[in-house]
């Protein structure tokens, strides 16, 4: 890419880092992607940094440079360089989390895997793992107006989710074609865990299966599938965009939906938190759940925090474990620090990952802004 | 005049700017491509503090016929309190001296600098004072020997200088940010405590203790209030270069209060400007009337001109659009000159490295903060 050897040193990435902050062993983004970047792959060179393994590939780094170079995007090259020297179980493990659309359809969810197993496999034991949710209806229009993108997660752990943001298009007129039909990952957690191949591979597969149902408004209940389709897949991954517009769900409400819609709710008084995930963070920006809560009437406190160490699959690896606690006491710290009284009754955030990291570390019970309108239109 | 505001940038001046719009009502939107310079930056704030020969000059106001350039005296003194306010509002109280004077506070190499406003955290002094100075073998930025001697020129009074051993989790990769993360957590505070009440045997108790700017992200002050009464004596922080924790903490309580005011923080490229508001590289458009604040310290930005163009720092280039749509993305202006307006440090082709502190930023952000309350009143 023309930004590769762009660093200036400025360090910049490192203050933006939340894992440099929590795990005394990680190198730093500017260690690991721009300068590792120079040594092996400009130099040639073959040494890695085990460390590398610890990055969430969150891209708060790469949001950050001021020269534009992919920080992240080098260190997903240093990973991938690195897998070879790693354990052939890890490997095993990192090659079938890669693939979240498989595990999918296992017939237990990954809750049910019994502990013995888990172990063997480097499965951490302290995380808390979804429950099987499936999506178990599919709108077909003749002529949608929007499709929605089904991610992995949705499709089997969040099936609610889903239902719940097409009842909303409906209230408000849309025609909405669920997309792909078929199970499929944008490729985001292989392209996390420096699986760069298979990332094009999956992503490649989804494209063609977005193909056969064309849309031209893509609207996605993941910030991560959202930046992935949208920003990734044409810079990175070599693929055209497959929709006119791809954006999250909850900016198409918010921008969308008229005054009347929302005059049917009335959340006066009320706290609800928000987490944009770091993810979000670098895609879009925050500010859109906020939005969203306030046109409510309730009121919106954002969590403010970085990342929670969630990070999709990452903290489902044993190796992980006390980076993603860390962070995960982190939001709980945060959350302590805002004092909110009463407590809150919810946190919206747009990931599935994220939501059950922080339920299980804020016991704030955690869901997409879709499922929470929906709860809220619909009580009992 | 339009309620809608579109800020550009994310440093101190698009913060600055966001704030003082929000304190008067406005919608306010920030939007920001890159990190901002806060993690360059200690906190601290001077302007003209030292004259054509280096000399330090004791009051702020002493260059009235330069100043005036900018703002009027009165505007001065009112904007340093502005300023004051706004770091209180989002958490971070501020040292400045009773008479109005500068604050004498040390350099990264030890050099005592007039400063106008320093944080909390980092040692000042209305008069200098002799000091004992503790650090940290692998505080690699540090080297207390060149410090205490030219702290010892610049003043005439002694630094008593402690170096101690890195704590056991200590790796060679360890950046300013690891050593906060480590700070701010128990583990990190009690060895700190313990290491620190070793490190004071033998120094002169009158002497302020002061630590290198790595004490903790969130819990700072907390830290440094728990050392000063366990020692029972002030314990504060001297700067260190970059990632500068102190622009890092002002950057994340900022962005973390502005957030919860409802202020959107948004990630995404301004491709065009025009009376409407901006358009992003990935189709957004935001309406409202535009304040840019990318002043490109580290070059990887724009520089505004007072006459309102526009010159890319890392070319030199004018910015000008060829109004072609496939050169996009290249930031371009569209409507008349009223369409944008412009803040930040290096605008009015400012060097803050040769002319003065960060201050201009300050001074950049209220000369348009008071012309624009003068059309509105003339509006009215």
């Amino acid at each position: 890419m023309l930004n590769d050897d762009a660093c200036l040193k400025c360090s910049l990435c490192i203050a933006a880092c939340p894992i440099v902050r929590v795990d005394s062993a990680f190198s730093g983004p500017k260690a690991l992607g721009p300068e590792w970047w120079r040594s092996a792959v400009a130099d040639d060179l073959q040494e890695t940094d085990p460390s590398v393994d610890d990055c969430t590939f969150c891209q708060l780094c790469e949001e950050a440079c001021p020269a534009q170079v992919p920080v992240a995007h080098l260190i997903a090259q240093h990973k991938d360089r690195h897998r070879h020297h790693r354990s052939k179980v890890a490997r095993l493990r990192d090659f079938a989390l890669a693939h979240p659309h498989w595990i999918g359809r296992l017939p237990i969810g990954p809750d049910k895997v019994p502990r013995i197993f888990a172990k063997a496999v480097r499965l951490s034991g302290n995380a808390d793992y979804p429950p099987k949710s499936p999506l178990s209806f599919s709108p077909r229009p003749s002529v949608p107006d929007i499709g929605l993108f089904v991610d992995c997660f949705n499709r089997d752990y969040g099936g609610e989710t889903v239902q719940a943001a097409v009842w909303i298009l409906h209230q408000l007129g849309y025609r909405v074609q669920l997309v792909p039909e078929e199970a499929h990952c944008c490729g985001a957690a292989a392209y996390a865990s420096g699986r760069l191949k298979d990332a094009k591979d999956i992503a490649s597969s989804t494209y063609d299966a977005l193909k056969r149902t064309p849309v031209s408004t893509l609207l996605t209940l993941n910030a991560t599938c959202d930046g992935t389709i949208r920003d990734e897949w044409p810079r990175y991954l070599g693929l055209n965009s497959p929709a006119a517009v791809i954006m999250p769900w909850t900016d198409w409400i918010v921008s969308h939906a008229p005054q009347q819609f929302w005059q049917r709710l009335s959340e006066k008084d009320r706290k609800v938190l928000v987490h944009t995930t770091c993810r979000g963070k670098v895609a879009q920006g925050e500010g859109s759940m906020e939005q969203l809560v306030a046109l409510t009437s309730a009121m919106p406190v954002p969590l403010g925090i970085a990342c929670c160490g969630a990070a999709g699959s990452y903290a489902f690896k044993a190796e992980h474990e006390d980076a993603a606690q860390a962070l995960g006491k982190s939001a709980k710290a945060a959350l302590d620090e805002l004092d909110l009284v009463p407590e809150p009754e919810s946190m919206l955030v747009d990931s599935g990952t994220c939501a059950l990291h922080l339920h299980q570390y804020t016991d704030v019970p955690a869901l997409h802004p879709a499922l929470w309108l929906y709860k809220k239109l619909n009580p009992g | 005049m339009r309620r809608e505001w579109v800020v550009v940038g994310k440093g101190p001046s698009g913060l600055l700017s966001a704030s003082l719009l929000l304190s008067a009502g406005y919608d306010v939107t920030i939007v920001a491509h890159g990190q901002g310079s806060f993690p360059l930056w200690s906190g601290t704030l001077d302007f003209y503090s030292v004259d054509q020969q280096l000399r330090p000059v004791a009051h702020p106001g002493d260059h009235r016929d330069l100043l005036s350039r900018y703002l009027s005296y009165d505007q001065w003194l009112s904007g340093w309190d502005t300023w004051r306010q706004i770091l209180a509002s989002i958490g971070v109280e501020t040292q400045v001296d009773a008479m109005g004077a500068n604050l004498l506070s040390p350099t990264v190499t030890g050099v005592l600098y007039p400063r106008y406003v320093v944080p909390g955290w980092q040692y000042a002094c209305p008069v200098p004072e002799p000091v004992t100075v503790v650090s940290w073998h692998g505080i690699v930025d540090l080297d207390l020997e060149s410090w205490a001697a030219r702290y010892q020129l610049s003043s005439g009074l002694e630094a008593e200088i402690r170096y101690r051993p890195a704590p056991p989790s200590w790796s060679p990769r360890w950046t300013a940010l690891h050593w906060a993360g480590f700070f701010d957590t128990e583990v990190g505070m009690a060895w700190l405590e313990h290491d620190l009440d070793e490190a004071a045997v033998g120094t002169n108790a009158q002497y302020p203790l002061l630590l290198p700017q790595v004490i903790g992200i969130r819990g700072t002050e907390k830290i440094l209030n728990r050392l000063s009464l366990a020692l029972g004596r002030t314990v504060k922080e001297i700067p260190l270069v970059a990632p500068a924790l102190g622009g890092i903490r002002i950057q994340e309580r900022w962005q973390r209060f502005l957030v919860r005011q409802g202020v959107r923080l948004l990630t995404g490229e301004v491709i065009l400007v025009n009376n409407d508001g901006v358009k992003l590289a990935d189709g957004r458009m935001l309406a409202g009337r535009t304040v840019l604040a990318t002043g490109g310290v580290l070059g990887g930005g724009l520089r505004v001109n007072w006459d309102h163009t526009v010159v890319n720092t890392a070319t030199g280039e004018a910015v000008l659009w060829s109004g072609n749509p496939e050169d996009l993305p290249v930031l371009s202006i569209g409507g008349d000159s009223s369409s944008y307006d412009v803040v930040g440090r290096s605008s009015g082709n400012w060097n803050g490295d040769v002319h003065g502190g960060a201050g201009q930023t300050l001074a950049s952000v209220l000369k348009w903060w008071y012309s624009l309350q003068q059309e509105v009143s003339l509006a009215k």
